[in-house]
This record gives structure tokens, C-alpha cells and sequence, in this order.
């Protein structure tokens, strides 16, 4: 009983996320991470058919839930809806995006520190405690690194982790 | 922004012949640099760069800071807010932004969001609906399209050269007037005006949309405005989403879930 109200919002969300989500057989969708994997089956443990580079085209050939059976060229497998997108990315994957080895250490450091320009404005407004505070806010956010949030996502079943 | 290209390209001929405008022809002018330092005002009438991005957002998140009575330093409620932030910030459309989260320390009720990734509750807003993972999921959520939607570049990107020349002026000269006039349109815009309600709709449909992937229930936005609704309704003099569109018309545009 007391898992109820979670297991309702879960089945509430299962129900919910396709009318949510635009992808659709026969339509299309776009890597937006520097390398998506594909995966055999549509499960985050799946062991992997694939990998493609930044802003690929993809057909998408079923929608289960959300999980999308996709394909281009010569690749096909599964990835979850989340980490594709509906449109075309426009970053530049040689100088925005951050190394991931970064995002994973549990180094207490912001990967994108403010910059020099912004801290001198703080200084030059006589903004040095709210400068000081954003820092702390930046050092707090570092410590949630990219394994954290996995584990999170795994421990509420969220993600490519929702059952 | 297409009518400003003329105007960048006519810029890039004056200084590839030399005929530069002032700020070029001081000592030591490299035409060389200047030529590269004049891409960027064409890039910046193209659209911000994610390097200027972030450090006019840098700006604007020390501007909130300070507004909002600088941060609340509860570590645990902080790293609540970054768990459940960087989770729907996984599968947003703009990976490549670190997204920082924090909470102000301010008893009013209000969200905020800055270029680059900054997101800021305040602890009021915290306390109120922080006690749900999917309300609080909803509201960071909606904060979250505002940035990958660029809503606040966009101001800056209307007020026409601004961007470039932030660049070339501030970052390289240290004259920051025009560096200031950027952070100055989007934090009136945060404080004072606030976003259009078109624009506000936008990251209400977007943070649903978002928090449904992440696997929360999307009613969670819709649940934490109804929260809010009730908490004005009891304190009448409490501020609550003063620069926000009024909540029953959010509340009415989100489905029954």
C-alpha cells in the first residue's frame, strides 16, 4: 500500500508520455549528444548495436512507449526518446560541448566556471557576496556529477530506467 | 535578424580595407585580430555564441543572486534541486549546457533562469512545493525550456549589435557598457516585465513535456501552480509569480492529468 501513490504516478506516466511524445513511425529524429548508442533491445542495459555522431538524421521505424527503433544508414537499434531530439541541433560539437570524462569526476569544480568578464562585472557592481554565492552555488552543482544522476535515475526508475 | 547581415558584412569589408571604425584604430591595431573580432559581431547578429551565453548568463545569475537575497545554503535542499534538475536537464535539447541549480534565500515566490544553465528557485517556492519530486520537477522543468529555448538570448539578440559588440568590447577591451546594456535587457525582462505570456506558455508546455520524459507524472507543473493558487488565496499579500502571467490562465491551458 504504501508503494501505491508511486506505482499510480508510474502508470499515470506510462499512459501519459506517448500522447506527449511527437515521434512516430516513419518520422524522423536527430542525435543530440556526441555519440548516441543504440541499443539490441529497448532497455537501458541493452547490449549496444551501435554508435553515431552529433546531429544524425534517424528514421524512426516503431515507437514502444519510450523507446524508439531508429536507423540510418547501415545502424539500427533502440534508444530512448530522451535522448534524441525532434529538431535538427545546432551546437558546435567541436567546441560546446564539455569532455564527459569531466562530468563524471567527483571533482568539486564547475566544468563552465564563471568567466572572467562576469566576475568583473560582479566585482565592478559591488556584487563580490552574490558573486560569491553563485561560486558556492557552481561548487554544490559539481558534486552532482553525471554518476549521480544515474544512480538517481536508477534508484526512482526514471529515464531510460522507467519500467 | 536577416536585415542586420548587410550592416556585419559592410563592417567585415571596412576592416579588411583598413578603414576601420575607431575602436580598431587605436595602438597596436592588428588587422588580423580585428578581421576575427568582426566575425564575431557577424556571428553575434546571427545568434550568441554558447562562450558569450555563458558569461552574460554568469552576469544575470549574479544579478538574481543579489536581487533575492543572495542563497540559501542548505547542501541537502541544494543537492535535492541538482538531482532532480539534472536529471530532466539529461534529456533537454541542449546537452552540451552545464546546468547549475540553486535556491535563493528569499520567502517570496518566484523561479528564475539565466543563459547558459543557471536555474534559481527561491525558498519559498521551495518549501512550498519542494516536498514533491514531481512538482518540483515541473517548475524546473519549465525553467529549463526557458534556456534551451534561448527566451532571454532573444531579447538580446532584438536589441540588434549588442551581442557582437559585448564581445568585442567587454571581453577584450574591459569597457563593459555594452556588456552591462545585455544584462541589463534580460534581467529588466526577469524583474521588472517578465517574459510575454506567449513566451511563458512555451516553457509551461515545454517543462510538462520535459518532466513527462524524464518519467514524472506531467500533471506535476499544473499540481505546483494549483499549490500556489491556494497558498495566494490564504496569504493575500505574498508575492507570488509577480512577473508571471496570472496563474489561473497557466492553470487553464495545462491538461487535467
Amino acid at each position: 500500500m504504501k508503494n501505491l501513490p508511486r506505482l499510480c504516478v508510474g502508470v499515470l506516466a506510462f499512459f501519459c508520455l506517448p500522447l506527449l511524445l511527437a515521434y512516430e513511425s516513419g518520422g524522423k529524429a536527430y542525435t543530440k549528444k556526441l555519440e548516441t548508442v543504440l541499443l539490441d533491445e529497448p532497455k537501458p542495459l541493452a547490449h549496444p548495436a551501435a554508435k553515431i555522431g552529433y546531429a544524425i538524421e534517424l528514421n524512426v521505424e516503431q515507437v514502444n512507449g519510450s523507446w524508439l527503433l531508429v536507423s540510418s544508414g547501415a545502424n539500427r537499434g533502440w534508444v530512448f526518446a530522451g535522448n534524441v531530439a525532434e529538431k535538427k541541433p545546432m551546437a558546435n560539437p567541436k567546441t560546446d560541448f564539455l569532455p564527459s570524462a569531466a562530468s563524471e569526476t567527483t571533482a568539486s569544480v564547475a566544468a563552465r566556471p564563471l568567466d572572467e568578464v562576469a566576475q568583473n562585472y560582479g566585482a565592478q557592481k559591488g556584487l563580490g557576496e552574490a558573486k560569491a554565492d553563485v561560486e558556492w552555488v557552481e561548487q554544490q552543482s559539481a558534486q552532482v556529477n553525471s554518476a549521480a544522476v544515474t544512480e538517481f535515475l536508477q534508484a526512482k526508475k526514471l529515464g531510460e530506467f522507467q519500467q | 535578424m536577416k536585415g542586420l547581415r548587410p550592416i556585419g558584412f559592410l563592417i567585415a569589408l571596412l576592416a579588411t580595407a583598413g578603414v576601420c571604425p575607431a575602436q580598431f584604430s587605436l595602438n597596436g591595431f592588428d588587422p588580423f585580430k580585428a578581421a576575427k573580432d568582426v566575425g564575431k559581431v557577424i556571428k553575434g547578429t546571427a545568434g550568441i555564441g554558447l562562450k558569450e551565453e555563458c558569461s552574460i548568463g554568469g552576469a544575470v545569475a549574479i544579478e538574481i543572486v543579489a536581487r533575492f537575497g543572495g542563497v540559501w545554503k542548505n547542501v541537502d535542499a541544494t543537492r535535492r534541486v541538482n538531482l532532480v534538475g539534472k536529471s530532466l536537464a539529461r534529456y533537454c535539447d541542449r546537452p552540451e549546457l552545464d546546468f547549475k541549480f540553486g535556491i535563493l534565500n528569499s520567502e517570496t515566490i518566484n523561479a528564475f533562469s539565466a543563459p547558459g544553465g543557471y536555474v534559481f528557485i527561491t525558498k519559498g517556492l521551495y518549501e512550498l512545493v519542494g516536498g514533491s519530486d514531481y512538482e518540483l520537477a515541473g517548475v524546473l522543468g519549465h525553467e529549463i525550456t526557458h534556456v534551451t529555448q534561448r527566451h532571454a538570448l532573444k531579447i538580446i539578440e532584438r536589441g540588434e549589435l549588442l551581442s557582437g559588440v559585448s564581445d568585442l568590447a567587454a571581453m577584450k577591451s574591459g569597457d563593459f557598457a555594452k556588456y552591462s546594456a545585455a544584462v541589463d535587457s534580460v534581467t529588466k525582462t526577469l524583474f521588472e516585465k517578465g517574459f510575454d505570456p506567449k513566451t511563458e506558455y512555451e516553457a509551461d508546455k515545454g517543462g510538462r513535456a520535459l518532466a513527462a520524459l524524464t518519467g514524472y507524472a506531467p500533471g506535476g507543473l499544473r499540481a505546483a501552480l494549483l499549490a500556489l493558487q491556494n497558498e495566494a488565496a490564504v496569504n493575500k499579500n505574498r508575492a507570488i509569480f509577480s512577473t508571471h502571467p496570472p496563474l489561473q490562465k497557466r492553470i487553464d491551458r495545462l491538461p487535467v492529468e
